[in-house]
């Protein structure tokens, strides 16, 4: 025998008291030419020749194919572009009737992923200029963590000071797999900028290794 | 009039297309899984579509993909260069997939593709067999399956691996290429299981593309000092777009190395120098050097006139017009590079000829 589910099990609804805030929601460019209006033209041929040259064993695309298409619910896909790609369908699917108060975004866009510093540098500033204005001034509700590019501490805390009295940033987030374990001295500008500016910092899972993702070698799966 | 007329290119390029168009070449359970998880988009790290190098500007389309079918390929190519065969290489993210069931998967679908799509349109293809290097195991099966198939002529993979060549684990591929007589080629490319340099990651591609020389030294050094040339005296290696001016100073840091301290490697019975002219190929795109004297003394440092193998590794930006073949080669020594060493080194080549 099987059931059909119709929706979710539990009824929602924009009256409770104690309101949600979430701190893991993953916006998405709709097509890769929405990034162009914040990129300098050299950084955009760059990207159109070279991609963007990370550690990852593909041109394009993550190491690990996951088990589902965008790694998305099903119900996630808006009528065009991926998931996390239309603010109106997170507001209608997510934000209105799970009644939350804020959300944090987390983009997974790769943007302190290249190995070339200057379009790190260059990413990072673009996606945070993106973030606001294709998404949090769009719905307030919703707050940016600013991209830093990890492998230059410098470039990073320009970048930190440069968001730091911008209310529509919540955090600074760098990824779990940074070049090198984040206690070496290398990144301790980047947490002294971000104590000195009260931004937490979101590490958020992923990105491409630069050694294996274990300490036998490579995973399959 | 056409210099190359009547040459065996040994080294071009088709485009292998996005996953939909392999699915029919696949088993149920991947082409299911391709589909219900949305994998796409699998072009290795080593050559991202856009670069100059991945194609000459006047073989890009204005849209879509470079060589993409056959007919592009052919007048391209083959009619445009003269070519009698050409050996094409496929490059195709399953053989760097973390995944070695996946990797070959796609493996097997990239071939069974080339064959209905390549070798039965024009009978002047022939084809690399891709295995998966992520599974020595598998890629001596992949050989079984497509190796009865003659107009396969050599096996492949990326040069630079999860480990050395050289290493026992590698010996099931090893066996496999050395009994069905097929040469192993190693294109330049990487698995990215380790930094592109041995100091760590590189920040630009040209420092990628430009280093992958080391690889393919790393790789003859292994080859040759675990023994492999002495386990497999039938084994031949070809290095595909491997640049051709690196090796004479290769040849000789190896020999003065080996007969200063060779005890450390007993089972090394010869000169590497030796080896690497008995086992190993190169095709000559591109061969990276500066004029016709420069290429004329580096032919006469590597003191053999069997290794070089005409190429002109079209799509890639190597040359320009159907200038492959570099100036300082005679007359003599051309005829060997673009006919009589490939038909040496690709034994299933000359079953075709009348």
């Amino acid at each position: 025998m099987s059931i059909t589910l119709e929706g979710p099990q539990t009824q929602v609804s924009a009256t409770t008291r104690l309101r949600i805030i979430d701190c893991d929601i993953h916006p998405a460019l709709r097509s890769a030419s929405d990034l162009d209006p914040f990129l300098a033209a050299r950084w955009r041929q760059h990207l159109a020749e070279y991609g963007k040259g990370t550690r990852g064993i593909f041109a394009a695309r993550g190491n690990y194919p996951r088990f589902m298409p965008a790694t998305a619910r099903r119900d996630a896909w808006p009528e065009s572009g991926p998931p996390g790609s239309d603010v109106e369908l997170i507001r209608a699917q997510h934000l209105d009737p799970h009644d939350v108060e804020f959300g944090i975004l987390e983009p997974l866009l790769e943007a302190n992923s290249p190995r070339n510093q200057d379009l790190q540098a260059a990413l990072c500033t673009a996606f945070n200029d993106w973030q606001v204005t294709t998404v949090t001034d769009v719905e307030p509700r919703l707050r940016a963590s600013i991209l830093v590019p990890q492998d230059d501490a410098a470039a990073a805390v320009a970048e930190i000071e440069r968001r730091a009295d911008d209310p529509r940033f919540a955090q600074i987030q760098l990824s779990s797999r940074t070049p090198e374990p984040l206690g070496r001295r290398r990144y301790w500008p980047i947490f002294a900028a971000a104590e000195r500016c009260g931004l937490p910092i979101g590490l958020h899972v992923g990105g491409p290794s630069a050694s294996a993702p274990s300490a036998s070698g490579w995973p399959s799966f | 009039m056409n210099t190359y007329a009547g040459a065996i290119d040994c080294d071009i390029h088709p485009t292998v297309p996005e996953i939909p168009a392999l699915l029919p070449f696949m088993d149920p359970y991947w082409r299911d899984a391709f589909v219900s998880r949305g994998i796409d988009g699998l072009e290795m790290a080593s050559y991202p579509p856009g670069a100059p190098i991945a194609c000459r500007a006047d073989w890009r389309p204005a849209k879509g993909r470079p060589a993409a079918d056959h007919a592009t390929v052919v007048a391209q190519s083959l009619d445009a260069f003269g070519t009698r065969f050409a050996i094409l290489n496929p490059l195709s993210g399953g053989q760097v997939a973390t995944s070695e069931t996946m990797g070959a998967a796609v493996c097997r679908a990239v071939n069974d593709w080339i064959a209905a799509e390549f070798l039965d349109r024009d009978p002047r293809f022939r084809a690399s067999i891709l295995v998966p290097p992520q599974s020595p195991e598998l890629a001596a099966e992949e050989i079984e399956r497509r190796a009865p198939d003659r107009r396969f002529v050599q096996v492949m993979i990326p040069v630079a691996g999860e480990m050395m060549l050289g290493r026992r684990y590698f010996q099931p591929l090893l066996a496999a290429c050395e009994r069905h007589n097929l040469p192993l080629g190693l294109h330049a490319g990487s698995l990215f299981r380790h930094p592109t340099t041995s100091n760590g990651w590189s920040s630009h591609y040209i420092q990628d593309y430009v280093s992958h020389t080391n690889s393919f030294e790393d790789q003859l050094l292994s080859l040759i000092h675990q023994g492999a040339f002495e386990l497999f005296p039938r084994l031949r290696v070809v290095l595909i777009e491997s640049g051709v001016s690196w090796l004479p100073a290769f040849m000789w840091r190896a020999i003065k190395t080996w007969r200063g301290v060779r005890p450390e490697v007993p089972w090394v019975k010869r000169s590497p120098a030796d080896y690497v002219r008995d086992h190993v190929r190169l095709t000559v795109q591109p061969f990276d050097a500066p004029d016709a004297a420069a290429v004329a003394r580096i032919v006469e440092m590597i003191g053999s006139e069997n290794m070089l193998l005409f190429s002109t590794d079209y799509p890639h930006w190597q040359c320009e017009d159907r200038r492959a073949l570099p100036d300082g080669i005679s007359e003599s020594l051309a005829r060997k590079i673009m006919v009589d060493n490939p038909l040496a080194t690709y034994p299933r080549l000359k079953e075709t000829i009348a």
